[in-house]
């Protein structure tokens, strides 16, 4: 049986589908648009994720999905997961499903707090209203889930019909009529219905003729309601009759018990001091710094270094003997390439997995307690100043992981313009893949200010792109829309199976990309610097990576790294942000050789540039399939190129006037 | 002082409920996005918060939303019903 996920977003979808389906979870393109759902496995079947969601007709992209995989994708049966704390506005959307017609399980999430809040649900008519199965659990406590579990082969039936008032079921009649169903499976009462809506995801489906008659119904429908007074809109007359279904199944179902509501009182007391102009922003910063150090200074390091260590005591001399051991000499070109582009390249790399492991986990843990909404609301004010609005800041922070997903996450803001500026400045914020180079050159060049140093340029990244985002939102983004709706969960505990799943799938996402990109990257950078044009290179000079490296070195001449050994680590760290360091460290052979080619001042520039000359190659993708305009993405390459350019160029400068 | 009486968002009072009468100009994109939340003419709203008096915090169905006060004041809400 093949299931799609579907609900609110922030009602527990993803503990649900974690709980259900085993850990084999696979995140992929699907469908031929470009959203990602995850797939998982359970027993007999599959479970697909979809995102999030308020109704079936879409206000934001990631929105868009639902309706396209209800109507495109092969599918048994759907599971609607539903906040049992919040059923009036949840059951919009399950209204939305069950008209649709098709074997709907409906899961009852959040029991266990349904208590604290002082009602009582009576499930079992809660499902005879509804006409189709009703499953109580609680993803927290994983009470009945495994009822659910059991229950997941059995196909179920349904009855489920809202009578809409008169004018608009006559035009339900009418667009009946007209749809051809050459095109459209579904049932034709919910395409009409959604149609009446305004589903702007089915109109595209529609042939010409169609469309055409279908929109005079719809204006037609629209004005009979206006002139009749039945509601100001088409789309708030079905609203407001399915919240008065809503309503009065709920009078049925839900006893209040006269308990307080403990969770809301407590809910309102933290907000006051997260969301407190001058306290909430002094913890919004600690908690930042609380991040930085945990990843960087405590345990992060210690990790780091222990496993380099090991790398180098333990790890290269074992591979050392067991190559000698098959024959293969000190000098050979196979012990070369392991020792001086394999290991040094990607182990080098490797090493940063435990503080990579770290930033993830805590800004996992971040996202699950429900802070980030009240980060946002804190910040509305100061990034609207900046062209932003205030559901900015949780791509931005994404950021710092990674920019991929921080690219993805701008699909939440709704405004067109207010989204592009948002994936515009994105590549500005530091991600992990350029921790390795930080590093690298911070212990060489800045060993008592190491931390400070690495911390600015988060800070500097940060700078540029809210400073970007000014720019940008006085000249080619004028006149955004800036709106800022956002919904206020409540605080909870993130469940630690969650933020592990979670950890586990960014850490093994960066291991993979390591393994495929990041070995083959430092294979194919050994290679071109250990031959040339007239065969194995006697000196590296003659190499082929030298001659290429030597075309670009000139330009980059005023920022204070003119040489070829540079320019082609940029060149290569296009692919992945991490080879920069690798190339560096297989070029190089050494830290004190790198010593010796940077003065402080250059290194300090060439980390400012690494941080912002161009996104990886991933991201560049993301940029392109998200914008879904090449350009776009080749205006946020030079745009971010050109300031990297000034800005390194005036680092270095002035740093030598002044040093 | 009357005691039933019709005002935008913007003007109620900590702690105030009443019912949405309706919504003044509200472009398509955030009405819909309004409608999603509940925001929607015969619902019960209440306002929990202004924050610097730019932001405002309301609860509609359970649930707390946080409006900007530009569209705040577009919501017509009769209190004291």
């Amino acid at each position: 049986m093949r299931y799609l996920l579907i609900g609110n977003p922030n009602v527990g979808k993803s503990s649900l589908f974690n709980l259900l389906t085993n850990s084999y979870a696979q995140v992929g393109n699907y469908g031929g648009i470009t959203v990602e759902a995850k797939m998982g496995r359970y027993k007999d079947g599959v479970i697909l994720d979809l995102p999030g969601t308020y109704s079936v007709s879409p206000t934001s992209e990631d929105e868009g999905v639902v309706t396209h995989a209800l109507l495109n994708d092969p599918y048994d049966g759907l599971i609607n997961i539903v906040d049992a704390t919040h059923l009036k506005r949840n059951l919009q959307l399950t209204i939305q499903l069950l008209e649709l017609a098709v074997p709907t399980k409906i899961v009852l999430n959040m029991m266990d707090e349904i208590e604290h809040s002082g009602m009582k649900l009576d499930v079992n008519s809660l499902g005879d209203a509804l006409g189709c199965p009703v499953y109580p659990i609680s993803a927290k406590t994983k009470k009945g889930i495994d009822e659910l579990k059991l229950d997941l082969t059995n196909q179920t039936t349904h009855h489920f019909h809202i009578n809409y008032d008169q004018v608009i079921e006559t035009a339900i009649e009418r667009i009946e009529l007209v749809l051809t169903g050459a095109l459209i499976k579904a049932n034709k009462r919910w395409i009409a219905l959604q149609l009446l809506e305004g589903n702007q995801g089915i109109q595209t489906l529609l042939s010409e003729s169609e469309k055409h008659k279908i929109t005079q119904i719809v204006s037609e429908t629209e004005q009979e309601i206006i002139a009749s007074k039945l509601a100001l809109s088409l789309k708030g007359a079905i609203f407001n009759i399915r919240r008065t279904f809503i309503e009065s199944v709920l009078a049925q179902c839900l006893i209040k018990t006269g308990a307080k509501n403990q969770t809301k009182q407590m809910n309102h007391k933290i907000d006051r001091v997260l969301t407190h102009p001058i306290f909430g922003f002094m913890i919004f910063i600690l908690v930042m710094l609380g991040v930085y150090t945990l990843t960087f200074d405590f345990l992060g390091n210690i990790i780091s270094d222990a496993f380099d260590g090991w790398m180098g005591d333990s790890f290269t001399p074992f591979i050392v003997n067991l190559l000698e051991r098959f024959g293969v000499g000190k000098d050979h070109i196979i012990m070369n390439l392991v020792t001086e582009g394999i290991i040094a390249g990607v182990g080098g790399v490797l090493v940063f997995i435990p503080q990579i492991a770290i930033l993830f986990l805590l800004l996992a843990i971040i996202e699950g307690t429900g802070y980030m909404a009240r980060v946002a609301i804190m910040l509305d004010t100061m990034l609207s100043k900046f062209g932003l609005n205030g559901k900015s800041i949780v791509p931005l922070i994404t950021g710092f992981g990674c920019n991929v997903p921080a690219i993805m996450a701008t699909r939440t803001i709704a405004d067109k313009k207010e989204r592009l500026l948002t994936m515009m400045i994105i590549p500005f914020m530091s991600c992990s893949a350029r921790i390795p180079v930080y590093g690298l050159l911070a212990s060489i060049f800045f060993e008592k200010y190491r931390g400070i140093v690495i911390l600015s340029m988060y800070v500097l990244g940060t700078l540029v792109a809210l400073l970007s985002a000014k720019l940008l939102s006085l000249s080619i983004f004028k006149n955004s829309a800036n709106q800022f709706v956002l919904e206020i969960p409540p605080y909870r505990l993130p469940a630690a199976r969650n933020i592990y799943r979670q950890t586990k799938m960014m850490v093994t996402d960066f291991i993979e990309k390591a393994g495929k990109y990041i070995l083959l990257g430092a294979m194919v950078l050994w290679f071109l610097q250990y031959v040339g044009p007239n065969g194995v290179a006697t000196t590296q000079d003659g190499s082929f990576l030298a001659l290429i490296g030597k075309g670009f070195a000139p330009l980059l001449a005023p920022l204070g790294f003119g040489n070829w050994q540079s320019a082609s680590s940029l060149i290569v760290g296009f692919f992945a942000k991490e080879l920069i360091y690798s190339s560096m460290i297989v070029i190089y052979g050494s830290e004190s050789i790198i010593g010796l080619t940077f003065d402080p001042i250059s290194a300090y520039s060439f980390m400012v540039f690494s941080l912002l000359y161009l996104p990886c190659f991933a991201t560049v993708g993301t940029l392109k399939q998200e914008s879904k305009s090449t350009k776009f993405t080749l205006m946020v390459l030079s745009f971010g190129f050109v300031v990297a350019y000034i800005l390194s160029t005036l680092i270095y400068q002035i740093g030598n006037i002044i040093f | 002082m009357q005691n039933n009486h019709i005002k935008n968002i913007e003007h109620m009072t900590m702690g105030e409920e009443g019912q949405i009468i309706k919504l003044n100009h509200v472009d398509h994109h955030i009405r819909h996005r309004f409608m999603d939340l509940g925001i929607a003419p015969y619902a019960t709203i209440k306002l929990l918060k202004k924050i610097n008096n730019r932001l405002y915090i309301i609860e509609v169905d359970d649930v707390e939303i946080c409006i900007r006060r530009k569209d705040a004041s577009l919501i017509e809400v009769e209190v004291g019903k």
